[in-house]
């Protein structure tokens, strides 16, 4: 007789979140990382990933001012990851974690999982029939039984005297020699348009000049913000994506995407949004942090993900002005 | 001149005495009543032969008034004389011989002929002036018939005077009175009686013609209080608390509602934000458990905690055993609830409406042919109409189902003879159901939620006293639990349950000193299982509801179950002196699912030391059965064994003055071959996330500890006041295996401090207040998080140990204020109460942001006056 608590408890919650006065998890005011992409999601143990960190760095702390210490990255990988029950921490054998350390101290690093790399060829797959072995006590004569894909995890802790510690964590799938020759696709999801009030904001390939991009807005300004997604990109669901409800339904079922949402300034309707609601609501502030100043650059952004791995992060800014 | 004589049957039938404490014998009742003292007189004594008292010489023209104590046997003969207000002149001693040979018809006690003590006024009046009737005169004559204003029921052996010319008469046992001979014209009626207000009324008389009245008397005292008679049987238990239905139904903060109140008695911690978990004792909520009529029901509250699921108003009593409970429960560790249902009333139909700020319900009960009785009830809440009325527009939740539950009972006891039959209908029914328009937090907790949970059942009870010294109890419980819970459009739980369970008590009374009972408790479910859920949060883990839903993994469970528990039990009551009882007994039971049997040897002594002083003991075997989840082949692990817990007791009840008594326990609980999760868990699922295998290990390694000391201070029920100040000190903790540190318990709470009373102030007004203090609960601190990149979720990083921290600690005033208006037909209650007085920004729990950096406290209610009424006739 558990149901009641779990439902109440999801009840209480939001109503408690609707009581609340923390700032709202779509306002970046400090250092966050919002989210680690990959340029593939799953890759053999002598293949190699890219990642790269998508973080924000607020002005008052981070590499635009001037003598100001950009954030440090630390890079590492655990093949055994013990999840989200035991706070991502890594396995322990013997008394020792198995966190390898990974080169490279920048947002965006390259990691080998071959022999000038990590070196996980043929050591991975003896150490997780050993450990297996050991914790899972087989009976004599039968035989460990031995995933073919494991997930692994890669861990970044981004740094900085000013804001302590951030530490984010990815998890990604190493497939074993012993695995099937064909891998099920896990392709990024990508954001084909990033736009509001129908419009795409101006860049440097969309100049401010041009009518059909957006420079600029005064403050108190309500924006309709959506993003389009590239629906090839969009996979298919696997059997395990069925089981964990993690579908669009459709024929065929493709993969449900979560869009996250963020701003530097305003306040924005949702946090998150489902795969039917591509879209969101930013109402600017009614004046700028700086009275003084004629604008203030605002930067919004949005990660789009499928819930096992794959991530699209877009970033778009204008100026808010002050009204007349 | 002569005698008149008249009767005063006051409101204080108080109390069965059939010896003391440790020497009573009540008539035998159900084998399994023998855990229930408290007791409600179902059928009043009347008075069937009255004696005249002799007036002591030189007395013919004194008046008084004598005040007694009668105490009548169960077959109605009076037993003992006891002056209570002397009138002096040897009339004290002449009421006395008198009421010796009256003989009333017996009382009845929850329905059985008992013993019962009355107070009685026997007036010594003179006639001054000597009737002369005109026999030319016209005349007519009056009849008529008293009742009792609200509650209709007749007045018997009342005076009912006429002034002019002098006449008295007395009523019968129906309240009817008649004057002949009356002079035809005005005449005052009068009937003024102890314990109800004064009538006098102008009646016409009509020359050859009867002039027919009817008067309603109304109590100088609320006439809705009952009669409560608390039958002292032999008490065997030694943690035992209980409570009778009048007692609880206005004590503050409860909203009338029984199975609340039990949160006030030692041993009960209090639930967060008031909900309805049972937390006794230290014990894990899932280790305790309430029955009707020793029959364990699914559900004790609704959505809450807000109300129970049985109807209060057809509870006789309510049983908390906190601990080394007897050998007829089973199952569960904590401690038990036992609710008792009472017989319907049987003079003649009552009935009432009552409505408050959360539900409505309504109750009809009453007589069916010589020897039945009925009763229906039904309760159904209204906060899904009044709850989005007070949502803000712009909340990202649309109610599909607004919080709805509702309950019903019905109820038929028949009884003639040596047999009693009773048969129940009762059930209830939860519902919500919502939508998240977008996620809220994290990406998983969207879409829509709902919750559905149903429990019916059929009883039947047939209690049949084969002999004087043997008395069989069977009874048969059939019915359905339907859990539906869906969640966030990723996990749903759809189980239906049929429920059987069987008890079959027997009783056998061997000479004078040994009492033999036993029984066969048979539990069995067909279950039908669908299930796709993350694995449930247990009894300490770090992450507590910081654990986002977004990075559970689902398990799938889907199948049809059949499990049948038998269980037997035995009990020797052996009296070894006058003030020395020892039970030893025992329980063995089998759990088919995982395929373990349990022995639990138990033993408990009372010894009345002196007459108000009584040393209590108990050391008794425990099992639990595992949760669902723990045992379940596709959650858990079906290969583990029933928990294990030793019970010991050491207490001394001292009865300090009539009415006042103060109950002290020492307890200590020793837990072991808990449950627990495998030390090596969290790896396997980790590692094997991708794999088939679902299941979490569990092992039979925890341990825990509970002990601590209660107190309970109480004044029973008078005319007016009852009250008591509850206190337990307590620690309950727990090892996740051998090799850990000993860790607090969820739910610790050193301290429970309840004081709380209520007052008549008039037979219109009464007041109540209580007042709590408890220690708050642990709390494992955040500091921070880490961040999932692929479900963009954080989850909270403890700092420090499990429950190492605590919220600040609770106190609350409730305060509530009944008022009455008597009609002749019916009365009318309306109550104002008003929880949390002072208004105090209760901690319930932390809230944080959303990466843990930042935390808030979270309160409990604020102060909320809820006004309430009832209408019952």
């Amino acid at each position: 007789m558990r149901t009641t608590p779990i439902t109440l408890c999801a009840l209480v919650s939001v109503l408690a979140a609707c009581g609340d006065d923390f700032d709202p998890k779509s306002l970046l005011n400090k250092y966050r990382v919002l989210g680690i992409t990959s340029d593939v999601n799953e890759s053999t143990v002598d293949g190699r990933v890219t990642l790269k960190a998508w973080d924000f760095v607020p002005a008052s702390v981070g590499q635009v001012i001037e003598g100001a210490q950009p954030p440090t990255y630390t890079w590492s990988f655990c093949p055994f990851p013990l999840g989200a029950i035991a706070q991502y921490r890594c396995f322990e054998y013997e008394g020792k974690s198995l966190e390898l350390a990974v080169e490279g101290d920048t947002p965006e690093i390259v990691v080998d999982f071959g022999p000038n790399g990590l070196d996980l060829t043929g050591t991975v797959l003896a150490d997780l029939q050993k450990i297996l072995g050991e914790l899972g006590a087989p009976a004599e004569g039968e035989e460990v039984d031995v995933p073919t894909r494991i997930p692994v995890q890669f861990r970044l802790v981004a740094g900085h005297p000013s804001i302590g510690q951030f530490e984010t964590v990815k998890s990604f799938v190493l497939r074993l020699p012993t695995a099937p020759p064909e891998p099920p696709p896990n392709n990024n999801p990508r954001v084909a348009a990033f736009t509001a009030d129908g419009v795409p904001f101006c860049t440097a390939s969309v100049g401010p000049g041009a009518p059909e991009c957006l420079a600029a807005a005064p403050t108190e300004t309500k924006l309709r913000l959506a993003v389009d997604v590239d629906e090839p990109a969009r996979d298919l669901c696997t059997e395990d994506d069925v089981d964990q409800a993690r579908c669009v339904s459709g024929d065929p079922a493709t993969e449900a995407l979560v869009y996250s949402w963020f701003t530097t300034a305003g306040e924005l309707e949702f946090d998150l949004t489902n795969d039917e609601t591509p879209t969101n609501t930013l109402v600017l502030p009614r004046r700028l942090e700086v009275a003084t100043a004629s604008s203030q650059r605002v930067r919004v952004f949005v990660a789009v993900r499928d819930g096992r791995g794959g991530l699209d992060v877009v970033e778009a800014s204008f100026d808010m002005t002050s009204l007349p | 001149m002569s005698l008149r004589w008249s009767i005063g049957l006051c409101l204080t039938l108080s109390l069965i005495t059939a010896g003391t404490a440790s020497a009573q014998d009540a008539p035998p009742s159900a084998p399994g009543s023998q855990a229930a003292p408290p007791s409600v007189l179902t059928k009043p004594p009347e008075l069937l032969q009255f004696v005249a008292a002799v007036r002591p010489p030189g007395t013919d023209t004194l008046e008084g008034v004598v005040v007694l104590m009668l105490t009548l046997q169960a077959d109605g003969r009076v037993s003992d004389v006891v002056v209570e207000s002397a009138a002096g002149h040897g009339f004290d001693e002449a009421a006395v011989a008198a009421a010796r040979q009256f003989v009333f018809s017996p009382a009845e006690v929850d329905g059985q002929p008992a013993a019962v003590q009355l107070a009685y006024r026997y007036n010594f009046t003179v006639e001054t002036q000597e009737v002369v009737v005109d026999s030319d005169a016209p005349v007519g004559a009056v009849q008529g018939v008293l009742v009792e204003r609200g509650t209709r029921a007749p007045l018997v052996g009342v005076t009912v005077r006429i002034e002019t010319p002098p006449l008295e008469a007395v009523t019968d046992a129906e309240g009817r009175f008649e004057f002949q001979g009356v002079p035809a014209g005005k005449v005052k009626v009068v009937v003024d009686e102890a314990s109800y207000y004064k009538i006098e009324d102008l009646e016409t008389v009509e020359a050859g013609k009867a002039t027919a009245v009817k008067y309603y008397v109304e109590r100088t005292t609320s006439p809705l209080e009952g009669v409560i008679v608390v039958g002292r049987r032999i008490k065997k238990e030694v943690s035992q608390k209980t409570l009778t239905l009048t007692e609880i139904r206005k004590i503050p903060g409860t909203s009338g509602d029984a199975l609340k109140v039990v949160q006030n008695l030692p041993g009960v911690a209090r639930a967060p934000f008031g909900a309805g978990l049972l937390v006794i004792r230290g014990s894990n909520p899932d280790s305790s458990g309430a029955t009707i009529n020793r029959h364990f029901i699914p559900l004790a509250f609704h959505f809450g905690g807000l109300r129970s699921t049985f109807s209060s108003a057809l509870l006789e009593s309510i049983d908390l055993y906190p601990g080394n409970f007897g050998a007829e429960f089973g199952r569960f560790s904590g401690g038990i609830v036992d609710a008792r249902v009472r017989r319907p009333k049987t003079d003649r139909v009552h009935g009432f409406f009552e409505a408050d700020f959360f539900d409505a319900g309504v109750l009809v009960e009453g007589p069916v042919g010589e020897n039945g009785a009925f009763a229906v009830a039904g309760r159904r809440s209204y906060i899904d109409f009044l709850l989005p009325v007070f949502l803000p527009d712009d909340a990202n939740l649309d109610f599909v189902v607004a919080p709805r539950y509702y309950d019903y009972q019905a109820i038929y006891d028949w009884k003639k003879g040596r047999h009693q039959l009773k048969l129940f209908l009762f059930g209830s029914d939860d519902e919500l159901s919502f939508l998240l328009d977008q996620p809220a937090g994290d990406p998983a907790v969207r879409g829509n939620f709902k919750n559905k949970t149903t429990f019916y059942r059929g009883y039947a009870n047939w209690i049949y006293k084969v002999t004087d010294d043997v008395t069989q109890d069977l009874s048969v419980s059939v019915g359905k639990n339907e859990l539906f819970f869906a969640g966030a459009d990723r996990f749903y739980f759809d189980n239906d349950i049929w429920a059987i369970t069987v008890r079959e008590d027997i009783e056998v009374k061997m000479g004078e000193r040994l009492k033999l009972r036993t029984g066969v408790d048979i539990e069995s479910f067909i279950a039908q299982i669908n299930i796709t859920a993350p694995q449930p949060p247990k009894e300490g883990d770090d992450q507590g509801a910081g654990t986002p839903l977004s990075v559970d993994r689902l398990i799938t469970a889907k199948r049809q179950a059949v499990f049948v528990n038998p269980g037997v039990w035995l009990e020797l009551q052996a009296r070894v002196t006058e003030d020395l009882l020892v039970v030893p007994a025992a329980r063995i039971d089998y759990d088919y699912k995982i395929d373990d049997l349990t022995v639990d040897p138990r033993l408990t002594a009372r010894w009345q030391v002196t007459d108000g002083t009584t040393l209590k003991g108990g050391v008794g075997a425990y099992m639990q059965r595992p949760g669902f989840d723990e045992s379940d082949p596709d959650f858990g692990d079906p290969t583990i064994e029933s928990e294990r817990t030793i019970h010991t007791t050491l207490g001394v009840e001292q009865r300090i003055a009539e009415g006042l008594s103060l109950d002290t326990s020492l307890f200590y609980k020793d837990m072991y071959e808990q449950v627990v999760r495998a030390p090596t868990d969290t790896t396997i699922q980790g590692l094997q996330a991708n794999t088939d295998s679902q299941g979490i290990d569990y092992e039979n390694i925890g341990q825990g500890r509970v002990y601590g000391l209660e107190v309970l201070l109480r004044r029973e029920l008078t005319d007016r006041f009852f009250g008591w100040i509850s206190y337990t000190l307590s620690r309950s903790e727990r090892k996740d295996s051998p090799q850990e540190a000993w860790r607090v318990f969820d739910f610790d709470q050193t301290h429970i401090l309840t004081a709380l009373a209520q007052y008549k102030i008039t037979s219109a007004w009464e007041i109540g207040a209580r007042w709590r203090y408890v220690t708050g609960n642990p709390e494992t601190p955040f500091k921070g998080a880490v961040y999932d990149s692929n479900t963009d979720t954080y989850t909270p990083l403890p700092d420090g140990g499990t429950n190492d921290a605590r919220l600040p600690a609770f106190h609350q005033f409730d305060l509530r204020v009944d008022r009455n208006w008597i009609f002749d037909l019916w009365v009318l209650t309306a109550y104002l109460e008003i929880q949390n007085a002072y208004n105090r920004s209760n901690p319930e729990g932390y809230t944080y942001n959303y990466d843990y950096t930042e935390k808030k406290l979270l309160s409990g209610l604020p102060i909320i006056p809820s006004f309430g009424l009832r209408g019952e006739f």
